[in-house]
């Protein structure tokens, strides 16, 4: 994902049509419809009811290719409801681990792979944030 | 007589659309906000604002002594309770009404009997509405566990599990593996207990593959009743509605016609006061009862745009003592009307809630496109509420017309700053599930689970950089990353 190369040159393109915030372009040959707000720097393109941040492209893969470790964590700032496992318990894929209450919805946090409970750093009512985890998951040893 | 003070007893896109039509019609408004929703639009719309609380629902918008209060010091003379917090709390119409204030709504009463799902049933029956097989809640707890194993011996699986008192999905689990039950009832019950403050739950057989068609009702609380049409919300999700349209497409004239009269049956059946909607399952040509919601509803634009009205005045003039106006019984539809609700949730992540501040909110200006939005940019979306920001609703001549306009709204619309179902909506518009009379309650969950953002690649992104740098202004880098000068295009307001 490094920049530091110069990019190769753009194809062929040209502006269709700009009548703010709807922008037509026309790209090697083919055109398409966006909305484009924002600013030079940071500008923000919509495209078929999505949005997209062409500044930062790149990022939003990353954040989609969440990896086991996220899978533990809560994807919300919310409130522990109910850890349903306890320290050395062996755990199948997809069993409930964790209940996280956010917006007033319950989010089961499951386990993303067999194996044993390791140490469980939440208990009820602890405030949790997204990104740390709120159980280790350790291989099962054969 | 002193002049028409109505409380609006709601946030966000509620309010705001509340207090429109009271305003068109000279009503004072006092609205209620919490400290997190000082810089909601509504707050500014209403004639009054004051805040009532801390962030949290139950310290604010769910705290009926303090909405009480408010309404005494500024001497309101009525209440409008909106939906979702306490719009189908009996307590608020009881409080309401022995302050001497109009409660825009049902009596405490009806509230009551209709919000208790057993309850609810045993009218409808009595009323001839046809209703699901079910099993109420054990009156003795010890029993309490064979009596739900006898449940599932009765009507096998797949069984739905619903809150007594529930609504908009919280508190419900379907169980199709019986050996689920057990955690399912106990979730269920949970879930129930932190929305409604009350863990009663019942089962009854899950009627699947269904569709969702619900009637719109509006009574004078003396007998009066009026049907304004149907609509049809079969496309959900954790049944939590999506996408919602009016007139209800691909059914007989008969089966129609005897949903109106059941839904007119039961609403008469209590001598129903305010708006109100009897939602049902519909498979094949058998329809069942589901239930009743005691308030307006979030898809009544639809209603309408289709017929011409304005729900909340109609609401208004019965509240008021001056009835149904003639015609507002047997009218026809015209055209049709679509509604997608703007969620701020990943539609490509289980839908998992966005919070975060809203960088930028452009809304389409067009013709036959209505906007109903709570928030404008600048505003943060919390976790203390409910995801939903904003209704988008397209009017045509028929269902290819306003598809296709609603369509074409929704690929103008810019929200930045965090995830909504837009993006998903409008691939559900142009699908094969969006066909008149296909999909069925269960089917964005089934097929739609995978859904992905279309891919912008890279050569796209590239020129799209260097089209900015050439159209757009430079920004103050402020950290916040979006700034500009598109921020704050309004939509076309409504009415």
């Amino acid at each position: 994902m490094s920049r530091s190369q110069p990019r190769p040159q753009p194809p062929p393109w040209r502006i269709v049509d700009w009548n703010p915030p709807l922008l037509t372009l026309e790209v090697a040959g083919e055109e398409r419809s966006f909305l484009l707000g924002g600013s030079t720097r940071s500008p923000v393109v919509g495209w078929c009811g999505q949005t997209y941040f062409p500044a930062a492209a790149g990022e939003s893969e990353l954040a989609n290719s969440a990896g086991s470790a996220a899978d533990l964590c809560a994807p919300m700032p919310g409130t522990v409801l109910e850890v349903a496992v306890t320290r050395g318990d062996s755990v199948e894929q997809g069993q409930l681990l964790v209940t996280v209450e956010a917006m007033k919805m319950e989010l089961p946090i499951r386990a993303p792979r067999a194996g044993i409970v390791g140490n469980i750093t939440i208990a009820p009512g602890d405030p949790v944030e997204p990104g740390i985890p709120l159980v280790e998951l350790e291989e099962e040893t054969p | 007589m002193n002049r028409a003070r109505v409380l609006v007893a709601n946030r966000g896109e509620a309010a705001s659309r509340i207090i429109r039509t009271l305003k068109r019609l000279s009503v004072e408004t006092v609205a209620i906000h919490s400290e997190a929703d000082r810089a909601a639009p509504f707050v500014g719309e209403a004639d009054v604002a004051v805040e009532i609380g801390p962030a949290a629902a139950s310290q604010s918008y769910l705290h009926l002594e303090r909405i009480i209060e408010v309404g005494r010091k500024m001497q309101i003379t009525a209440l409008h309770p909106g939906w979702g917090f306490l719009s189908e709390n009996p307590q608020l119409a009881r409080r309401v009404e022995a302050e001497g204030w109009i409660y825009i709504g049902p009596t405490e009463q009806q509230a009551t009997l209709l919000g208790d799902k057993t309850r609810a049933r045993q009218i409808a029956e009595g009323a001839a509405v046809p209703c699901t097989p079910s099993v109420a809640a054990p009156k003795d707890e010890i029993a309490d566990d064979e009596h739900w194993s006898d449940a599932l011996q009765e009507l096998g699986t797949p069984l739905l599990i619903k809150a007594v008192s529930g609504g908009g999905g919280k508190g419900m689990r379907i169980v199709r593996d019986a050996k689920l039950l057990h955690e399912s009832l106990e979730a269920a019950r949970r879930e129930a207990l932190t929305s409604f403050g009350n863990d009663a739950v019942f089962v009854e057989k899950l009627i699947e593959p269904a569709r969702h068609i619900e009637v719109q009702v509006l009574g004078d609380g003396c007998g009066e009743v009026a049907i304004l049409g149907d609509r049809e919300c079969t496309l959900q999700r954790r049944h939590q509605k999506l996408i919602e349209e009016a007139p209800a497409p691909a059914i007989s004239a008969g089966v129609r016609q005897q949903m109106h009269d059941a839904a007119r049956r039961l609403a008469t059946e209590v001598s129903y006061r305010g708006a109100g909607t009897v939602e049902f399952l519909l498979d094949g040509e058998d329809f069942y009862f589901l239930e009743m919601n005691t308030r307006l509803q979030v898809e009544h634009p639809v209603t309408e745009e289709v017929f011409g009205i304005d729900m909340v005045e109609l609401q208004w003039q019965v509240a008021t003592g001056a009835g149904i106006p003639d015609g507002t019984d047997h009218r026809k539809p015209h055209g049709h009307a679509i509604e997608v609700r703007v969620n701020a949730e990943d539609p490509g992540n289980r839908f998992l809630p966005s919070i975060g501040p809203l960088q930028l909110c452009i809304w389409p200006q067009m013709e036959k496109v209505r906007i109903d939005s709570g928030v404008v940019a600048g505003n943060r979306v919390t976790r203390h509420y409910d995801p939903m920001l904003a209704k988008i609703i397209a009017h045509g001549s028929d269902r290819e017309e306003a598809t296709a306009t609603l369509v074409e709204a929704i690929e103008r619309t810019l929200i930045a700053g965090v995830h909504t179902t837009l993006p998903l909506c409008r691939d559900l518009l142009i699908s094969k599930d969006f066909d008149p009379g296909c999909a069925h309650t269960t089917r964005v969950e089934e097929a739609w689970s995978d859904w992905s953002p279309p891919h912008l690649d890279e050569q796209w992104c590239q020129v799209l950089r260097i089209a900015a740098r050439q159209l757009l202004v430079p920004g103050d880098d402020d950290g916040e990353g979006v700034t500009g000068c598109w921020h704050t295009l309004p939509g076309r307001m409504w009415p």
